[in-house]
């Protein structure tokens, strides 16, 4: 059967009615018939349940598979709360970086795989 | 929990209709045979070209939906005509679902799942140059991107219980609606609904007409809705109405006019089962008609066959629910006057308990869609106490449809036994001499299997487990996320963020030294490098720092935690290799250096003594609503459905001297998502006088699995 590309997004309003949380997950078909799968990520919050929605936060992230126990871990279970705040933070911060010309294209992905490996040893494996 | 729509027949035949014509439209789609059984990349080393593209949903085949998908075509990298491109054909899901998602921003309930497949058709390697068709089907829950380009709608949205789902945004300010409906006491019955939206948008005015042979309901009112977000008044509706009705019972007419003030209120969910309270009270005022039709049945002694009335009414109740299932139940009181005097002449107290549970729901094989069997059971009881004289149509009637007792509510309690196996308000006690009762208790079950339907989500997404996967990865991350903003709301964080501002200051004098130190140190090219190294992080430290106070403090833990790979932690390597190098010179980056850390160990206070664990689950709490949401969705909601269904009740009122009656009947249902349109047929096995031997039952209801 060939691969199909596909597009889920889950959107949700929480339970005070003043967040709402996001999912999208693509899946894309690359040349030799396997599949990768990116996640996006957004947060929406209001200040009263029938205001509108304001961006909080996006995230994207690629999701292939990796050969680490972390990346595994993170695989299985998803980014821990050390790893989000990296994703957010510093990755970020180098990714602009790069972006504006300050910093390097290395330097951005060290921080993009230093992402994978804040992830906390307490965190689901 | 499910809510029973009676007396809307209009709506269960249009809704009836479209869910079949899509549920159709839906097969046949997908019956299509595609012979394009290579990766995409081969048609386009292959040299194949676009035919036509084609972007579907379940409602493409009406005309106006096939315009209304023409906008997103529009927005496609591939189009008609186009050398297929295995990329372009990728990208076509992910365009599509940020499209829908920009053009309908909020939501209409509280969840909406959208879908985008694509697959390629009729690929033909025998033309010239070959040939092949690209189709991207939509599917989501949302149902205005089905409707709104078609017809001018304005859905009144079933409250979920837990939320009171928002109500959809519209741009329309009339909606005039049909109203038709057959039942064996009002025989068939057409009106018309009109609901205006009043010009500041903070109300609406509302009107309602409908009449038959031998009934007649009308209705005036006048409504609108807060939002205290407090913990026990989440959303706060309140309305006016005038109504009128006069309907058979089969010994007599009953007949009441009156207006009524009414105030319903939810809370926010109180526990993690989503426990959530619902209130409400009215006071009401009018005049109520009983008119014998057989002389062979008299008025209960006490009992006014015209009079003045007033009442207040209260009722409160609380919903819950589990994985698969979910709970109601209900107390309603009412205190009433048989009078325009303010005399207390009876008291009617109700209790209602409902049930709703999916007991299985795995999709197996290559089934397409879920065969969850589904329970649903309502117990329902009360009693009058008749002090001085009960109006009769404050009485119960019983049957296959029951008043409610707060009409108008979306908590429906009813206000009489309901067994569909006898016609509306024929279960009355006349057979015995006396109209209406004073007490009654009745169970309804349904049961249903799903026969024929398509899961929500299609069987080529779930297949192979990747998809689940990637949905844990998707609510690990999301748990995650959330954790963090809740730590964002703590004072720990906010003391932390100022602290940093204080270091962000000092980073700019750690700058200024290094550049001294530079331009002082150019003959030593080893300093100089690590002084390069250290501005460069040091500048690196600044913008991260920046960015977790964009980021509300969420993300300061890793700009300036001791962690190997912190911004913070390269700073104070390099300042440390920088300290060896210079043998005790400079003091001031000494002094510097010390500040720095007086600073970091002060926000690494501040961020230690943030509540980790309190927002973790304050995390995990809200994610079990999403989780829950996530399993159902992949293991047991089907996108539409037709199921077999049975039905069995019981009921009894006194006083009565035939005892309990029973109700055995099947039917079938079509349900889409949650909504459910339910028609059949319940036998009455042991019918009495004016009973008839059975009763066709429908009922429209939204199973409250999402919440």
């Amino acid at each position: 059967m060939p691969c199909t590309p596909v597009s889920v997004s889950l959107e949700v309003i929480a339970n005070d009615q003043l967040m709402k949380i996001s999912f999208g997950l693509n899946k894309v078909c690359n040349n030799d018939g396997s599949s990768a799968w990116d996640i996006d990520f957004e947060l929406d919050e209001r200040t009263t349940p029938t205001a509108d929605f304001a961006l909080v936060v996006k995230l994207s992230v690629d999701v292939n598979d990796q050969n680490s126990g972390k990346a595994q871990a993170t695989a299985n279970n998803g980014l821990d709360a050390s790893q989000t705040a990296y994703a957010l933070g510093p990755a970020a911060t180098a990714a602009q970086d790069y972006k504006n010309g300050v910093g390097t294209l290395e330097q951005a992905q060290t921080h993009a795989n230093n992402v994978i490996a804040v992830r906390d040893p307490s965190s689901p494996s | 929990m499910f809510k029973r729509f009676t007396g809307r027949a209009a709506r269960v035949i249009t809704d009836l209709f479209f869910t079949l014509l899509a549920a159709a439209a839906v097969n046949n789609c997908f019956a299509q045979s595609g012979s394009c059984d290579q990766e995409g990349y081969y048609y386009q080393s292959h040299g194949y070209v676009v035919r036509s593209v084609i972007v579907a949903n379940p409602f493409s085949f009406l005309q106006a939906e096939k315009k209304n998908m023409a906008w997103l075509k529009a927005a496609l990298p591939l189009q008609d005509g186009q050398p297929f491109s295995s990329s372009a054909y990728n990208q076509g899901p992910a365009i599509i679902e940020g499209k829908l998602k920009a053009e309908y921003p909020d939501l209409s309930q509280r969840f909406r799942v959208t879908v985008v497949t694509a697959r390629l058709e009729s690929c033909d390697s025998t033309s010239s140059p070959p040939r092949l068709d690209v189709q991207y089907y939509v599917l989501t829950t949302d149902y205005r991107a089905y409707t709104s380009h078609l017809f001018d709608v304005r859905k009144a949205e079933i409250a979920e219980p837990a939320t009171t789902a928002a109500v959809e945004n519209t741009t329309s300010w009339l909606m005039v609606k049909p109203l038709a409906e057959y039942n064996a006491t009002e025989r068939l019955a057409g009106g018309i609904s009109t609901l205006a939206t009043l010009p500041n948008g903070d109300a609406s005015l509302g009107m309602n007409f409908q009449k038959s042979s031998s009934s007649t309901q009308g209705g005036l009112q006048l409504q609108g809705d807060i939002t205290p977000d407090l913990t026990l008044a989440n959303r706060l509706d309140w309305r006016i109405t005038y109504s009128y009705f006069k309907l058979p019972t089969g010994s007599a007419d009953i007949g009441e006019g009156k207006l009524t003030l009414q105030f319903i209120g939810s809370s926010k969910p109180l526990t993690h089962l989503g426990l959530v309270l619902r209130y409400g009270s009215s006071v009401e005022g009018g005049n109520e008609q009983t008119m014998i039709a057989r002389p062979s049945v008299a008025l209960p002694k006490q009992n006014l066959s015209s009079s003045g009335f007033a009442s207040v009414k209260s009722y409160i109740g609380v919903t819950a629910r589990t994985a698969h299932q979910s709970f109601a139940t209900s107390y309603g009181v009412e205190f009433g006057s048989a009078s325009s005097n303010p005399n207390l002449d009876f008291v009617k107290h109700l209790f209602d308990f409902n049930y709703a549970g999916r007991l299985y729901g795995k999709q197996t094989g290559d089934e397409v869609f879920h065969r969850s069997l589904t329970l649903e059971a309502e117990v329902a009881g009360g009693v009058i106490q008749n002090l001085s004289g009960i109006p009769t149509p404050e009485r119960f009637f019983g049957g296959n449809i029951a008043q409610s007792f707060m009409p108008g509510d979306t908590w429906t309690i009813p206000d009489g036994p309901i067994i569909r196996s006898i016609p509306q308000d024929q279960l009355n006690g006349s057979s015995s001499g006396i109209l209406g009762a004073t007490s009654f208790y009745s169970i309804n079950t349904t049961w249903s299997v799903p026969v024929w339907g398509r899961s929500i989500i299609p069987r080529e997404v779930t297949a192979g487990g990747d998809f689940k996967n990637k949905l844990e990865f998707a609510e690990g991350t999301a748990t995650s996320t959330l954790a963090l903003y809740y730590q964002t709301k703590s004072a720990a964080l906010q003391s932390a963020l100022a602290e940093s501002e204080k270091l962000y200051n000092k980073l700019t004098a750690l700058d200024q030294e290094l550049t001294t130190i530079t331009n002082e140190q150019q003959s030593n090219s080893a300093l100089v490098s690590q002084l390069t190294n250290a501005k460069a992080d040091s500048g690196f430290l600044e913008r991260s720092l920046k960015g977790a106070q964009a980021q509300k403090g969420a993300t300061l833990s890793q700009v300036v935690g001791n962690g190997q790979f912190t911004p913070w932690s390269a700073v104070l390597t390099d300042l440390s290799s920088i300290k060896g190098s210079l043998n005790g010179q400079y003091p001031e980056l000494a002094t510097i250096t010390q500040s720095l850390v007086s600073s970091q160990t002060l926000i690494l206070s501040d961020l230690q003594a943030i509540d980790v664990q309190a927002a973790q689950k304050q995390a995990n709490a809200e994610m079990a609503t999403v989780r829950s949401i996530l399993n159902s969705l992949v293991d047991e909601v089907n996108l539409f459905s037709i199921s077999p269904v049975a039905a069995f009740d019981v009921a009894r009122i006194w006083p009565d001297k035939f005892g309990t009656r029973y109700g055995i009947g099947g039917g079938v249902r079509a349900s889409v998502v949650n909504f459910n349109v339910t028609l059949g047929y319940s036998v009455n096995p042991n019918p009495h006088p004016g009973e008839g031997r059975g009763a066709l039952f429908f009922s429209m209801n939204v199973i409250d699995l999402f919440r």
